[in-house]
């Protein structure tokens, strides 16, 4: 009977103070192998930044860059530095631009959200019906016509779906722009680029969920007392089958709230993903520290909330049993 | 009912979140930039829509780029490489421009005065004035250069000044050094004239004098600008002009053709065939000094040999590579500089590579005693096989597409290749871990034949990553360095190409085109062979 009651303050204190704990332990881990990879990769962020377009500058000038930056600073030195700064909520500036990596990501964040938001609900609004009729007419004609159309979105890459989109929703229809650009239209093909191939893998998952929830013997129960058949996969199948749902949900949204790198090159949206292989490529080091203090952040939240998200969905959870 | 609510109200927010965001994240750039409610109402609400035409009675031009032509960090000529940008933008203007044949004009000065080797003196033109109101005077342009070499590191080695004068519009220079290339390093982006004395404004940057005033900016993505009232050079034809960085080269192109864009600037090569045959639009293109080039790493063995260097020469089909990866939109070299500079020609000299001769070519290995002893395909000599490696960048597929088609061509006559690509390559060519580069250089960006000499060809430079070294060369760069009369430059800058040339150290394979193509409605452009220049008060939209 224990099992069942709830858990108490003091257990979910100390979880919460545990799992801070890891969390912390897991972001110092992951900036360090940031800073020692990109210290360890080939490249001058000064002769980078000095050197454009085939143009040759002095070494005196890439020297005097060089200063400038503390990049002369041997590398645990300049990652202390960076440590401490971050201890106090500064996350440095970008070599590139000079403003704070924190406005950078700041105003490049909205653009990845807003598509990530949007395709996201896309893809939820149109795999789960779809995933589940594939599941309820089982190697029936939808069924099959389906596993045609999402094979072969999950094979397609991204930039062929965002060309693919282009061609026919800007140049042949002209209902789209090319240029994302300002209004709310711009965002409708990015984020369809995005939500077709999500969909065609969310689409084969949903259906092989609801394929085992339904061999379940509480649905043959249902049946038996004459409940609608929509009755049960719009409620009782999909409710159960709603937390591998949300994880696989989760681990969409943590990626793309990294960024979505060729989406947003090629509909020049300027997100983080794009932001991060601008300053990949710059070597602007405080702005990838930046970026992956970022991505470390997004995935902690992701399963926390994810975890959350089970302890309201299953009521095993809640009672500290399963 | 608690919990379908709760997913009804998470949907809405996420949608809103979706939308709201969107309008956000774009419309921050144009919120903090403090821009004119004219630019807001004109400029801005026509992105997305279709360009060139006319919005709230306003014509607003509208190009698109990748971002190694269009993208800047700030609008702040002192910074890293924006001045270049604002130029290319029309926004800042130096004190001299150079010409289509790379010979510099007076631009804001009016004339100057050669005093001595090391004075200079310039009159500023009268009557120019910022954007903020403030007049260009020679005390202006002395803080604005001072300001410039404080805050870039390229200052100094651009034009090294030792000092500056200015009087009411005279503005005088003493040089560190005599210096006859100086109104080209005055065509240096870097040394446009912005108002010092002006607050620098975090988004929309410096004060200029060019036909266009930045209303909103934002880092690597677009610029948003409108006509300069009161420009000194004649109303632009234009109210405002919209840049767009657009890097992939599809959406580039499909830009254009749906009418969003009125120009391609510096259309990539692999975009001409795109628009070739296409009445709507017009293709112009000029040879640029850019080049796609072979250093030999002269501390190695492999390369060491003439013999091997005159046989890699003769196994690139310049002709080919110019025709099949640039289209047609670059021109072959056997020479330094491409033929329409001055010092450009290779008449009279004796080259020892003339054309794309394989036999030849295998010909002059077996004379140099190289022979397939093992039978393993690849040529060797006195025990050594004859292999060499080759550096690129992985991003530049001209220069990948050129070292594919050497690799085929020099396995084709017994010498082995191993392709290397690096996203930069300053450190591997330091290092010298290479036979062969392949690089792309601008050669004469300001027209002047001195910076490809001191960079490449001078035994003591820094950028000569292929340790070439020739004293005749030593001594007529010196030479070059000093010498003012402009026919005894050009002759010294061919005796240099001359002996480089005759040394085969390096391979200069084709000058690059720039290529600008631009909707049939936009008039009054032209291309400028110079990176420096694209957007002009000239340019104008018809209907």
């Amino acid at each position: 009977m224990e099992n069942t009651k709830p858990a108490s303050l003091p257990v979910l204190l100390k979880s919460l103070l545990a799992s801070l704990g890891q969390a912390l332990l897991l972001v110092a881990g992951i900036t360090f192998l940031s800073f020692l990879l990109t210290y360890l990769s080939p490249g001058d962020p000064a002769e980078q930044m000095l050197r454009k377009g085939g143009m040759m500058v002095s070494e005196e000038a890439v020297e005097k860059k060089r200063e400038e930056l503390g990049l002369n600073e041997p590398m645990l030195v300049r990652y202390g530095l960076w440590v401490k700064n971050l201890i106090q909520g500064n996350l440095g500036n970008s070599y590139k631009s000079r403003k704070s990596v924190a406005s950078e990501l700041a105003s490049a964040l909205p653009y990845t959200v807003s598509l990530t938001a949007l395709s996201m609900l896309f893809v939820v609004l149109f795999a789960t019906p779809v995933g589940i009729l594939c599941a309820r007419w089982q190697n029936g004609v939808f069924d099959n016509v389906w596993r045609g159309i999402t094979y072969l979105f999950s094979s397609l890459p991204s930039f062929f779906i965002s060309l693919l989109l282009m061609y026919v929703f800007a140049l042949r229809l002209g209902w789209l722009p090319v240029i994302a650009g300002k209004g709310w239209k711009g965002i409708l093909m990015p984020a369809m680029a995005l939500a077709a191939p999500l969909s065609a893998w969310y689409i084969r998952q949903i259906r092989a969920i609801v394929l085992r929830e339904i061999e379940k013997g509480y649905i043959d129960g249902l049946r038996s007392r004459g409940i609608p058949e929509r009755t049960i996969l719009f409620r009782h199948v999909l409710k159960n089958s709603l937390l591998p749902l949300v994880t696989l949900f989760g681990i969409s949204v943590g990626n793309m709230l990294g960024g979505t790198t060729i989406v947003e090159s090629i509909f020049s949206w300027p997100g983080v993903g794009r932001l991060a292989v601008e300053s990949i490529t710059a070597r602007d080091y405080p702005m990838i520290q930046g970026y992956v203090v970022w991505m470390a952040l997004i995935f902690l939240a992701v399963n926390f909330l994810v975890d959350a998200s089970y302890r309201f969905l299953d009521p095993r959870v809640r009672r500290g049993g399963a | 009912m608690m919990k379908k609510k709760t997913a009804a109200l998470l949907g809405a927010a996420m949608l809103l979140a979706a939308i709201s965001g969107c309008g956000n994240g774009a419309g921050s750039s144009a919120a903090g930039s403090g821009g004119s409610s004219a630019a807001e109402s004109g400029a801005g609400s026509v992105a997305g829509e279709t360009a060139g035409g006319e919005t709230d009675g306003k014509k607003i031009f509208t190009a698109g780029a990748t971002t190694g032509f269009f993208g800047a960090e700030s609008l702040d000529v002192a910074y890293n490489w924006d001045g270049w940008i604002m130029s290319i933008y029309g926004i800042s203007e130096n004190l001299f421009r150079l010409d289509e044949n790379y010979v510099p004009q007076p631009w804001l000065a009016e004339s100057y005065e050669n005093v001595d080797d090391l004075t200079w003196k310039f009159q500023i033109r009268e009557g120019v004035t910022f954007s903020d109101g403030n007049p260009v005077t020679a005390e202006a342009v002395k803080k604005c250069f001072e300001r410039t070499y404080e805050q870039n590191e390229r200052g100094a080695s651009t034009l090294p000044i030792k000092s500056m004068e200015a009087e009411g519009q005279t503005l005088t220079i003493v040089t560190e050094a005599p210096n006859p290339t100086i109104l080209n390093d005055l065509c240096d982006p870097l040394m446009g004239v912005y108002d010092a004395d002006g607050e620098v404004d975090p988004e929309l940057g410096v004060s200029c004098t060019g036909p266009f005033i930045a209303t909103a900016f934002t880092a690597m993505t677009e610029v948003e600008m409108v006509k300069n009232e009161n420009y000194w050079g004649g109303e632009p034809k234009v109210d405002g002009v919209n840049l767009k960085i657009i890097d992939d080269e599809e959406a580039l192109n499909m830009a254009l053709q749906n009418g969003e864009i009125d120009l391609i600037a510096q259309l990539p090569a692999s975009g001409v065939p795109v628009f070739a045959g296409n009445d709507s639009v017009t293709m112009e293109s000029k040879t640029s000094t850019r080049a796609n080039l072979l250093a030999y790493n002269m501390e190695h063995a492999a390369v060491q040999d003439q013999a091997v260097r005159d046989a890699i020469g003769k196994c690139i089909d310049r002709d080919a590579f110019a025709e099949v990866v640039y289209n047609g939109y670059a021109t072959p070299s056997y020479g330094v500089y491409p033929e329409s500079l001055p010092y450009g020609k290779t008449d009279g000299m004796d080259l020892t590579v003339t054309g794309y001769d394989p036999e030849g070519a295998a010909k002059f290995l077996a004379d140099a005693g190289y022979q397939d002893t093992d039978n393993d395909g690849i040529l060797d000599r006195d025990g050594t096989e004859l292999e060499v490696k080759m550096l690129t960048y992985s991003y530049n597929n001209q220069c990948i597409q050129l070292a594919d088609m050497l690799q085929a061509e020099l396995q084709g006559i017994g010498i082995g290749v191993s392709i290397e690509t690096q996203d930069v390559l300053d450190e591997p060519l330091e290092k010298g871990e290479f036979d062969v580069a392949i690089l792309n250089y601008a050669m004469a960006p300001t027209g002047s034949a001195q910076y490809l000499v001191s960079m490449l060809f001078d035994s003591s430079s820094s950028g000569n990553y292929a340790h070439y070294k020739n004293d005749t060369v030593d001594e007529l760069s010196e030479k070059l360095k000093t010498t003012f009369d402009e026919n005894e430059r050009n002759k010294i800058a061919t005796d240099i190409c001359g002996q480089v040339l005759a040394d085969r150290v390096y391979d200069f394979v084709a000058h690059q085109q720039l290529i600008c193509v631009y909707s049939n409605k936009v008039t009054g452009f032209t291309v400028n062979p110079s990176e420096y220049y694209l957007i002009t008060n000239e340019i104008g939209l018809e209907g």
